[in-house]
């Protein structure tokens, strides 16, 4: 199935695509956040992510995406952040706190992958960092974890739990501002899982394994940028019923 | 109140002046008492019985002594000369007197056999010779001056209230010392709550009443009262109760319910053994805007009244939950933004439809691995389109969805009274291929044709100065702090191509350089009507950055929300947003009543309607024109006007139009109002000849029955003019004090000497 998709990939990435917004300021763009002294551990993942979400959704994504960092007053010109990380980092400015907290209650949503997650899901490294930074800008004990019936497993396809490079926890966790998830935390490296070159060789290999796993990895990530875009909005009453019947496998 | 006028007479009255007022001396009173029976007690244990006499005795005189020192009794004598006034006849006017003299009797269609018909003839022959003092006055809720040939019968019974003390008191005021006695000719059936004859007699003046009407045991059904919310929302249940009375206590009474002359619902009332009964029934608005409904209740042949059968009442229909359809072509982050907006506001009912996969689009999964439903055309835009308030189409083309069979379905739903709004985006206007379609037809402005109709550029909107008073564009209330306000927002990025201004629309905010093939700005934000609908056109799709990219820099996301709420409710057509109000000082009138109407009018673009003619219609339930009158507005754009209601019951609309040029009017405002022949008025119009009597008597006037003549003669109309007064008190002096003391002394020193305490 990854040589398929590999292939219509490459095909479509000759297509000349159709403009659909008013330039690239406007449409979606997965940036990544840039702190100081940290390192990028998957590079090219939100340029995966973009590129997927383009190609098998509505939703118009920019290629390549940008990055940002949480003090410089441009984070706000959209609603869209990914951030990721392998290790421990310092403590963010006083700037850089503010900014992740007022993009957070203005509406912003804020995607961490921990690209080294460990196999028991101790608070070490990124992970460690993370919840410190997490706190500082939003309070203890915010974080929580995201149930299995959570819009973000139905916002675009049907899964049942998250994935990423490596299997990991059966959850999410998530801070909600306003009613929805603002802030998602995934230990489970989804961006080692997309991370790959242009002709479709993954440079990591996923854990236990399987295509099925990078693919519901992808799958994941897509639903996170539509949850992103559409909130709850397949929590909607006229979904319900569409829904409720292929998780019964009916047609 | 005795006595002819001429001499003066002497009048004695005794009064009590206790200082310490009613209370205090009643206490004083029981006190004494109290201590005269100890002692008379203590008394009765002396020996011999000449002691306990003695003793007993002075106990008796120092307790009533002290008794009547405390009360004050006082003798007043005043001389009083009855001095002759003027006679003020009160002729009642209201609408009961419409009734016929005797309702049980047979009705004669040739003859006025009203109450009041019968009272003109009993009061005309007052009034034949040329009398010196004797003055007319109509009363209903207040008494008005009146000339005898100007009153009918009746026709001329319109008054919606009847107050006789009200009258009374109002005429003796407005006569002073002038007004020797009040004639009040009227059938009683008095409205004022708690009334039943008395307490005038503060006025000093004789009321002498004539009463009118039989106290007959006609039948007569009525709607004695209606209780319905005066505010309903739309679709949702309301109820009325409905107070019944009827002459034939006992059994049943079919009432209906009525919306413009179709049944609503109906009910069986069971009437108690007083003949009252209640009952509710349920109604359902489905229009926005003032709603007249209307209870009957069947006219029986024999019914002395069927004028009181049928009552009307007024409610005002608005939206509990405003219903909307948000149709987005793309999940972008201005779709994203308006879409939380709308969810986060409670009294919005959003049905929103994301087109999250087009043709083109590679899943990579099986359908029954994706959440996706099919985008259920038909239901929306064919079966339950009518269901929305308002329709929004953002950043969405109707080409891939075979959407053009439905175009001219959202154009009429809009032109019968919905809301519409496009806003901006790559699919949208005539990039989004609506150029020349009924959806183009209903734009305040027109859709560009060209697949890339639009701009890239960064631009910040200019407001447009003639309708920057428009609530959609006033973000703050005063124009240069509106400007400021502007002016602070993040630009927007890219615009749609859009064309001039259709006739009607109001261009809000422009592009800041871009010009249309007119020459003038290109309008970025332009709203107007379509038929009954309202309609809006955004050609930006980034105004989330006057949310989150706002707040960013200056914390605050305010304008955003408060642009959304206005363009929203704006289309809508809340009320509370409406640009001109016409308001009448009531919702009921009887029937020919005087109407008064106040407006505050500003034009479609909010500016003051000022130093205009301004014609104030009056509209049956047919949309027949009934009344017509002609104000003219000041610089405010604020008019008053008064007209006569029409004299057929139901439910009318009045009109705030401005006259065009050319002929033809635009209408500005409307209000709903009622001309019903029940009414309170008419609820109870039994004849009450006791309060009548009950009046004459408490002020020493006649009380003449129903048929009697009256007489000149018979009318004193003296009132009392005190010359002098002298006054006794034997119990405010020193010596009855000393007395008091030297009895009490004399008292205490025999018991001493006696051996008592």
């Amino acid at each position: 199935m990854s040589a398929l998709a590999a292939l219509v990939a490459l095909l479509l990435a000759l297509v000349p695509l159709e403009a659909a917004a008013f330039g690239d300021r406007t449409i979606v763009d997965i940036r990544m956040v840039e702190i100081a002294g940290a390192s990028l551990p998957r590079p090219t993942a939100a340029l995966r992510l973009a590129w997927e979400t383009r190609q098998r959704t509505s939703v118009e994504t920019r290629l390549p995406p940008t990055s940002v960092k949480l003090s410089d007053p441009k984070l706000f010109e959209s609603g869209l952040v990914y951030w990721a990380g392998d290790s421990a980092f310092a403590p963010l400015s006083e700037a850089e706190v503010t900014g992740l907290r007022r993009f957070v209650e203005f509406g912003g949503f804020v995607m961490i992958d921990d690209a080294a997650p460990t196999r028991d899901d101790a608070s070490t490294g990124f992970d460690a960092s993370i919840r410190r930074e997490l706190a500082r800008a939003f309070g203890e004990n915010e974080l929580r974890k995201m149930p299995a019936t959570h819009t973000v497993y139905r916002s675009f396809y049907l899964l049942e739990r998250p994935y990423g490079r490596i299997a990991g926890s059966e959850s999410l966790e998530m801070i909600e501002r306003g009613g929805r998830a603002a802030v998602i935390y995934s230990r489970h490296d989804l961006g080692g899982a997309w991370d790959r070159d242009n002709l479709g060789n993954y440079y990591h290999a996923v854990e236990p394994g399987g295509d099925s796993q990078r693919e519901m990895a992808v799958r994941l990530g897509v639903n996170l940028v539509l949850y992103a875009l559409c909130l709850d909005y397949k929590d909607d009453q006229v979904h319900s019923p569409f829904i409720m019947r292929r998780r019964a496998g009916q047609p | 109140m005795d006595g002819a006028a001429g001499q003066p007479a002497w009048h004695e009255a005794l009064h009590f002046g206790n200082p310490g007022g009613a209370y205090l001396g009643w206490a004083l009173v029981a006190l004494f008492v109290a201590l005269g029976v100890l002692g008379i007690r203590e008394a009765l244990r002396l020996p011999t019985p000449g002691k306990r006499a003695l003793a007993a005795a002075l106990r008796c005189a120092t307790a009533l002594l002290a008794c009547l020192i405390a009360v004050q009794p006082q003798w007043v004598e005043q001389e009083v000369k009855q001095i002759e006034g003027r006679l003020a006849v009160l002729l009642d006017v209201s609408r009961s007197m419409a009734v016929r003299h005797d309702a049980g009797g047979q009705a004669d269609k040739e003859q006025d056999d009203s109450r009041l018909a019968r009272a003109l003839q009993r009061v005309k022959p007052l009034f034949d010779k040329p009398q010196a003092g004797v003055d007319l006055f109509a009363f209903g809720g207040e008494a008005k001056p009146a000339r005898l040939g100007e009153l009918t019968g009746r026709a001329s019974a319109t008054e919606d209230d009847t107050r006789i003390a009200d009258a009374v008191r109002r005429v003796a005021r407005d006569h002073g010392d002038a007004l020797g006695a009040v004639l009040v000719v009227s059938d009683g059936a008095d409205q004022q709550v708690g009334f039943d004859g008395s307490g005038l007699k503060d006025l000093g003046i004789r009321v002498h009443t004539a009463a009118v009407g039989q106290e007959s045991s006609a039948r007569d059904d009525a709607i004695r009262a209606v209780q319905a919310d005066a505010h309903a929302f739309l679709r949702e249940p309301g109820l009325v109760e409905v107070a019944v009375r009827s002459s034939q206590p006992g059994g049943t009474r079919v009432v209906s319910l009525r919306h413009e002359g179709e049944l609503v619902a109906e009910a069986t009332v069971e009437l108690d053994a007083e003949g009252n009964g209640k009952v509710s029934l349920p109604f359902t608005p489905m229009r926005i805007g003032r709603a007249v409904y209307s209870v009957s209740l069947p006219v029986d042949a024999a019914d002395a009244v069927p004028e009181n059968n049928e009552r009307a009442f007024l409610v005002r229909v608005a939206r509990d939950r405003l219903r909307v359809l948000l149709v987005c072509g793309s999940p972008t982050w201005d779709t994203r933004f308006l879409r939380a907006f709308l969810k986060a506001d409670p009294s919005i009912d959003l049905i929103t439809f994301f087109i999250l996969r087009t043709g083109s689009d590679l899943s990579m999964a099986a359908p029954e691995e994706l959440s996706l439903i099919p985008f259920p055309t038909d239901e929306l835009f064919r079966e339950h389109l009518d269901s929305f308030d308002l329709v929004i189409f953002q950043d969405f083309d109707h080409g891939p969805y075979q959407l053009a069979r439905y175009l001219g379905r959202i154009s009429q739903y809009v032109r019968d009274g919905g809301g519409f709004a496009m806003v901006g985006g790559v699919r949208s206007f005539g990039a989004g291929g609506y150029h020349a379609t009924p959806i183009d037809e209903i734009l305040p402005v027109d859709a560009q044709a060209g697949a890339q109709a639009w701009l890239e550029a960064e631009l910040l909107p200019a407001l447009v100065e003639t309708t920057s008073g428009h609530p959609i564009v006033e973000l703050a209330p005063d124009a240069a702090e509106n400007i400021a306000a502007w002016a602070r927002l993040t630009p927007l990025i890219g615009a749609n191509l859009l064309g001039a201004p259709r006739k009607g629309a109001h261009v809000l905010l422009t592009h800041p350089t871009e010009k249309s093939a007119d020459g003038r700005p290109m309008p970025l934000l332009a709203v107007g009507p379509a038929g009954k609908g309202r309609v809006l056109a955004l050609g930006a799709d980034s105004t989330f950055r006057w949310g989150i990219t706002t707040a960013g820099l200056t914390g605050d996301a305010s304008a955003y929300e408060r642009f959304w709420d206005r363009a929203l409710r704006w289309l809508a057509r809340d009320p509370r947003l409406d640009p001109a109000r016409i308001e009448t000082d009531r919702e009921r009138y009887g029937p020919n009543a005087v109407l008064e109407a106040k407006m505050a009018l500003r034009s479609e673009d909010y500016r003051p309607v000022a130093d205009r003619a301004i014609e104030v219609a009056v509209l049956d339930n047919a949309g027949v024109e009934r009344q017509v009158a002609r104000v003219q507005s000041d610089v405010e754009g604020r008019a008053t006007a008064k007209l006569n209601v029409p004299t057929d019951p139901g439910g009318y609309r009045l009109l705030a139009r401005r006259p065009r040029d050319g002929g033809g009017h635009d209408v500005l405002a409307e209000e709903g109002f009622i001309v019903e022949e029940g009414g309170d008025e008419l609820a109870d119009p039994r004849p009450r000849h006791a309060l009548l009597q009950k009046l004459a008597r408490d002020t020493g006037g006649e009380y003449f029955e129903t048929d009697a003549t009256l007489e000149l003669d018979e009318l004193p109309r003296t009132r009392g003019r005190t010359l002098g007064s002298s006054v006794r008190a034997p119990f405010g002096t020193g010596w009855a004090l000393g007395i008091l003391v030297a009895l009490f002394a004399v008292e205490w020193f025999l018991r001493r000497a006696w051996g008592l305490r």
